[in-house]
């Protein structure tokens, strides 16, 4: 015990020197890892802070045809299995391809978890299982899911699961079972581990695309900050009102 | 605290009670034998006294699940997935073992109080980390797991972990 | 001069009673059986899926706990609005309710993913869920109709009837507010999305339950040898009517006010027009089935007058309203989601912009008929012990009473 919260202090100590060293040197241009990795790394007994909110960014115009790493990596990362029936199988992130009924345009995007500010799931959830973090992540609770699927039917993006069988080979840091539902955690395992992204985006970088940024909304100095100042966005069913964490660029 | 708090706290209290007097029995030739062939037989203590942990250790775990999922603390002493890690033992054919398979360590103390584990349905029974997660292919994920992170042995899940936690000491 | 209704408990031995009650327990065991299939595999064994996740036990769930609330209005009308000529039918009316509820919560509660959390779902609340109200109204409900059957039966507790039956009755209808806003809260999905929802799952109560209790009525009256007479009967099949009707009514504002906005045409031409099955269902089950032949059998100068015909027309307003439910349940859950309102969706692995496909599994099936069952079957037992049923409601009786 001890020597863990000495491991602690520690760790903030230093991660206040970096604090004061990052801004210190902010207006340095940096490369991006740095600049927003060293930010968001937080201590293991730091609770998620509403100082923050994760958030990701898509890009279409970037998003390449007939690729689908951003799907596989999620679905290796979280242990997601093809069972061969597609209607029930889990998805928490999926390629879709969209035609401008006026234009003829065609894009394709990912499409998962928008992680709302006001999520519906989060509003009709009996237990309150269906949570969103003080840093913006929205997460079903396992532990008190009674699998009712109403989430399922408020969800505007149709970004929930439910786990329609006996799994087993879970891995490590993502439970998952039968009975309850599930959807995109914006890899919050690896955020708070403090990799500063997602199994999907690193996917989309390692393949050249770079599609798809992870970031802390509320930090003005974050590359995702900075591109969405930059160019316009949107958010998808904005009509609704819900705030999404996640936004589409190139649309 | 919750009602469904309370209850389980009762219903826990009866079957501690209940269970101490007899796991002492059990365990009184050598209350360590149980734990030859996983991480914990090397280990001097447990994360709390071993008697503090026969009794509330699911008080420590059902915290513990809380404040990991709710608030994102994610510190490792009550951690269940550290539990698995260190009280995890090979087969007979050399394979990791589901920890609450029978005869393994929480099923052994489990069956004989008759408390069904709930945590398995979901979490995983032994350490286990994505199948091709070296292959994401950027830095940090050859430079901190490399070949570990798909060898399903002990030891590499250990110094997988021990890798893990240099990880989050050079932040 | 009124006199005194007399009840009585269906006494002594009735090979009648252990038959039906054997037929009842073997639905109820296949209920169950068909509950721990779907719990043991996972929901991948029945029609559910991620698309439509809300099956036919639901239809059966909302359609048993919305009559719930319905067939408590016979006792409403002699409770709360004074109605002599309803009072011998009232505790029937309130023992209806109650067995309702209870068969259709048995039935949302074996299709949870993990029904073994009940304790849970007693224990946590979110009061902003709509659900988790219902879970008190539901519960409520409960207690407060048995309190009320209570002050009905108990001599001394009469004083209170009219307060308990006021109770039960606003009970009852914030009940189906609830249930109807289940639904009409659900901005996400176009064919729900609509404040009608509330006062129209209320008039859907009124219809279905009045039906269910007229048959009740006139099964437990024929088995046990009791008269049954026209003036009863006739006044409630009247009844009857004006709610078919009141139900249509509502139906038909719902997709009228929905087709003033051009965005909901494509989900109203969905269910209106080339829906498929949803389409058929509409038309042939809400509308005609449901609707309007009850109608012309309910106000036909001979048919009307014809117990046979009574029943069939009951059975027809319960089979409409099975297949209104099922209509709003799984119809509005198989039109896609307008997640890109300007664009048309190409290819997706999600069953993006594609209609829901779902048929119903037999496990399904018998899960809901065993609710069915359940309700029946505590209607029976409680009829059995206690004095629920009049000894009369011939015509000579009924006058008595009310004059």
């Amino acid at each position: 015990m001890s020597v863990e919260a000495n491991i602690n202090q520690y760790r903030r100590r230093f991660l206040g020197q970096a604090g004061v060293a990052t801004a210190a040197v902010a207006t340095v241009p940096l490369t991006s890892l740095l600049a927003s990795g060293s930010a968001q790394a937080k201590a293991l007994d730091e609770p998620a802070s509403s100082d923050n909110r994760w958030g990701m960014l898509v890009d279409a115009s970037k998003c390449a045809d007939g690729c689908k790493a951003c799907v596989d990596a999620c679905n290796d990362e979280h242990g997601l299995e093809d069972l061969g029936r597609p209607e029930t199988d889990a998805q928490w992130i999926r390629k879709v391809t969209i035609k401008d009924k006026a234009t003829g345009h065609i894009d394709t995007l990912p499409l998962m978890c928008q992680h709302c500010e006001t999520a519906p799931c989060v509003d009709v959830c009996p237990t309150g299982a269906s949570m969103r973090r003080a840093d913006g992540i929205v997460l079903v609770d396992r532990h008190t899911c009674i699998g009712c699927r109403y989430c399922m039917m408020a969800c505007p993006y149709k970004a929930r699961s439910f786990v329609h069988e006996v799994l087993e080979n879970q891995v490590t840091h993502q439970p998952r079972g039968k009975g309850c539902v599930e959807s995109c955690t914006l890899c919050v395992h690896k955020l708070d581990a403090g990799d500063g992204s997602t199994a999907c985006s690193e996917a989309c970088a390692a393949e050249g695309h770079h599609a798809i940024i992870i970031g802390d909304l509320k930090d003005p100095n974050s590359d995702i900050s900075r591109q969405l100042r930059a160019s316009p966005t949107r958010q998808l069913r904005a009509d609704l009102g819900l705030n999404t964490g996640v936004r589409y660029k190139g649309l | 605290m919750s009602f469904a708090g309370s209850f389980r706290q009762l219903v826990g209290g009866l079957f501690v009670g209940l269970l101490l007097v007899n796991v002492g029995t059990v365990l009184a030739d050598d209350a360590r034998e149980h734990l030859i062939g996983s991480k914990a037989y090397t280990e001097e203590a447990c994360v709390e006294p071993t008697a503090d942990m026969r009794k509330n250790h699911m008080e420590y775990l059902f915290h513990q699940r809380d404040i990991t999922l709710r608030e994102g603390v994610r510190t490792k002493q009550h951690s269940l997935a550290e539990c698995v890690a260190c009280h995890v033992k090979k087969d007979d054919a050399g394979e990791l073992a589901n920890i609450n398979g029978d005869g393994q360590f929480c099923q052994s103390c489990h069956n004989f109080a008759s408390v069904s584990i709930d945590c398995f349905q979901c979490h995983a029974a032994v350490p286990r980390e994505p199948k091709h997660r070296h292959k994401l292919g950027t830095s940090q994920m050859k430079q901190y797991h490399g070949d570990h992170a798909n060898k399903m042995t002990p030891e590499g899940v250990n110094s997988s972990f021990a890798l893990w936690e240099t990880m989050g000491e050079q932040q | 001069m009124a006199t005194q209704t007399h009840y009585r408990s269906l006494m002594g031995p009735s090979p009648g009673f252990y038959k039906l009650m054997a037929g009842l327990i073997a639905v109820i065991m296949l209920g169950m059986g068909a509950a721990y299939y779907m719990e043991h595999n996972g929901h991948w064994v029945t029609g559910m899926t991620n698309q439509i996740v809300w099956g036919m036990p639901h239809v059966f769930a909302i359609f048993l706990i919305v009559a719930a609330s319905g067939a408590l209005n016979v006792a409403s009308i002699s409770s709360v609005f004074g109605r002599k000529m309803y009072d011998p039918l009232a505790r029937l009316s309130a023992l209806l309710a109650i067995a309702l509820l209870i068969g259709g919560l048995m039935v949302l509660l074996l299709d949870l993913g993990r029904p073994d959390r009940l304790i849970i779902a007693m224990t946590y609340y979110n009061f902003k869920s709509i659900f988790a109200w219902n879970i008190i109204l539901y519960s409520g409900f409960v207690g407060i109709v048995a309190v009320y059957i209570w002050t009905m039966m108990e001599h001394k507790m009469h004083v209170f009837k009219k307060a308990a039956g006021t109770a039960a009755f606003i009970w009852r209808l914030m009940l189906t507010t609830g249930t109807g806003s289940i639904f009409g809260f659900l901005v996400a999905r176009q064919g729900y999305d609509a404040a009608i929802m509330a006062p129209m799952f209320i008039i859907m109560s009124f219809s279905f339950g009045l039906a269910i209790y007229i048959l009740t009525l006139m099964a437990s009256f024929n088995w046990t040898d009791r008269p049954l007479g026209d003036a009863v009967l006739l006044r409630l099949k009247s009844l009857l009517g004006v709610f078919v009707a009141a139900v249509l009514y509502f139906v038909i504002v719902q997709h009228v006010t929905n087709l003033y906005a051009t965005e909901h045409h494509a989900v109203e031409r969905f269910i209106l027009v080339d829906g498929g099955i949803y389409t058929f269902l509409f038309w042939a089950g809400t509308i005609l089935v449901g609707g309007l032949l009850p109608l012309a059998v309910v106000y036909h100068p001979t048919l009307g007058k014809s117990r046979q015909w009574i029943g069939i027309a009951c059975a027809m307003v319960i089979a409409g309203g099975m297949a209104t439910i099922y209509v709003i349940v799984i119809g509005g859950q198989a039109f896609p989601l307008p997640i890109f309102p300007d664009k048309e969706i190409i290819e997706s692995s999600f069953f993006d912009g594609v209609v829901g496909s779902y048929t119903p599994s037999l496990p399904e099936i018998l899960l809901g008929i065993g609710g069915v069952a359940v309700s029946a079957a505590v209607v029976a037992v409680a009829a059995k012990v206690l004095p629920f049923l009049p000894e009369s409601l011939s015509d000579e009786v009924v006058d008595a009473s009310v004059s």
